[in-house]
């Protein structure tokens, strides 16, 4: 049976087989695939938007593109990517509307990250609220593109390949906006005297 | 790099966090052997870190399950050869329709047509026909002059030859 291919070990094979039984038709694999994937894409969605509630709607949003159109996908090799690449541009028309409906009054500015909703002590949740303060105070400084690879490669702990695929962009190009983002990373001095005062 | 005390600037130690390999051989060759600049990277390096596990600590986790949009059609490339088949027995039928509509309606044409021509030749016979009414009509219709004979005609209306000779 197809499925019996999925019980490997090996993450790579894994991701493999669940994308060919996927795209083959059979829906437990393209559920397993999504719940795979779907804390990963969360998070990716939540550090650009900040708002829970967006996240949710926006993650939603994303695995249904996802499964509409995974027939597309040319290389399995890529789905990382690709899925990173839907997952971000989805964000960045989530930016746009917000940004158009602030622009027509419907709507207060942009808010500041809503805090988890885990329930835990007043320091944890004033720390976490700096934190994001200071997180979102560093990414507004960054241009697009610096934003995008900082957060890729810091954030969401991808490789110098991996955001050049998900950017497509060259190496070099994504080496060049990271060096520059690191240069504005060096010196925000809020957010570097947080993560080190949580580091000591 | 070979003043053994000069050590990597900022710029460098930010190049080696993007990527190591981009430096020059003697500044990597430096960057491994000299403490104080492994340090100062490590200290970078360990910053960015910590700022990946914050944000991952302090992102929450999401409450609904994801949800996929399970197409029945992608057991199409299964049934794509059947509907094919199925297209193309359906173009059959029709085609094979149409000519044997085809053939009977040109038959069908031909035979009018020719009834056509028939009835066309028959009144062109008619027409040219000298007297085509029937015997008894023939009194009463205005084309009836036979009583008139051509010395009756020659002197109502007598030729000019006739009239130059007199």
């Amino acid at each position: 049976m197809e499925m019996d291919s999925e019980l490997t070990n090996d993450p790579i094979q894994k991701l493999s087989n669940l994308l060919g039984n996927a795209r083959s038709g059979n829906r437990a694999s393209l559920e397993e695939l999504a719940s795979l994937f779907h804390e990963e894409i969360f998070r990716v969605v939540y550090c650009r938007t900040g708002s829970q509630m967006d996240a949710e709607d926006l993650t939603q949003e994303i695995f249904i593109r996802m499964s509409k159109n995974l027939d597309r996908l040319k290389d399995p090799a890529c789905f990382k990517a690709w899925l990173y690449r839907i997952a971000l541009n989805r964000v960045r028309d989530f930016h746009r509307k917000k940004s158009l409906l602030s622009f027509l009054a419907t709507r207060t500015a942009i808010e500041d990250t809503e805090p988890s909703g885990e329930p835990h002590n007043a320091l944890d949740h004033i720390m976490e609220k700096e934190f994001w303060h200071q997180f979102h105070r560093l990414t507004r400084q960054l241009s697009r593109k610096e934003r995008e690879v900082f957060i890729l490669r810091y954030v969401d702990q991808l490789g110098i390949r991996e955001i050049a695929e998900t950017l497509r962009s060259s190496e070099s190009t994504v080496k060049t906006h990271l060096y520059r983002a690191l240069k504005k990373f060096k010196q925000a001095p809020g957010l570097r005297s947080l993560l080190k005062g949580s580091l000591s | 790099m070979k003043d053994k005390s000069m050590h990597l600037n900022e710029d460098q130690i930010l190049l080696s966090l993007a990527d190591v390999n981009d430096l020059s051989e003697d500044i990597k060759s430096h960057l491994l052997a000299c403490p104080v600049c492994q340090e100062k990277k490590t200290a970078l390096m360990s910053e960015l870190e910590h700022l990946g596990e914050m944000a991952k600590d302090f992102t929450p986790l999401p409450q609904q399950k994801p949800v996929v949009l399970f197409r029945e059609s992608r057991h199409f490339s299964f049934r794509l050869p059947v509907f094919a088949a199925g297209i193309a027995v359906v173009l059959v039928i029709a085609c094979l329709l149409s000519l044997v509509l085809f053939t009977d309606s040109s038959k069908q044409m031909t035979a009018r047509l020719s009834t056509e021509i028939e009835a066309d030749l028959y009144l062109i016979d008619e027409i040219l026909e000298e007297s085509s009414l029937p015997e008894y009509y023939l009194d009463i219709a205005v084309a009836s002059y036979s009583y008139f004979d051509d010395e009756f005609l020659e002197f109502v209306a007598p030729l000019e030859e006739e009239f130059n000779s007199v």
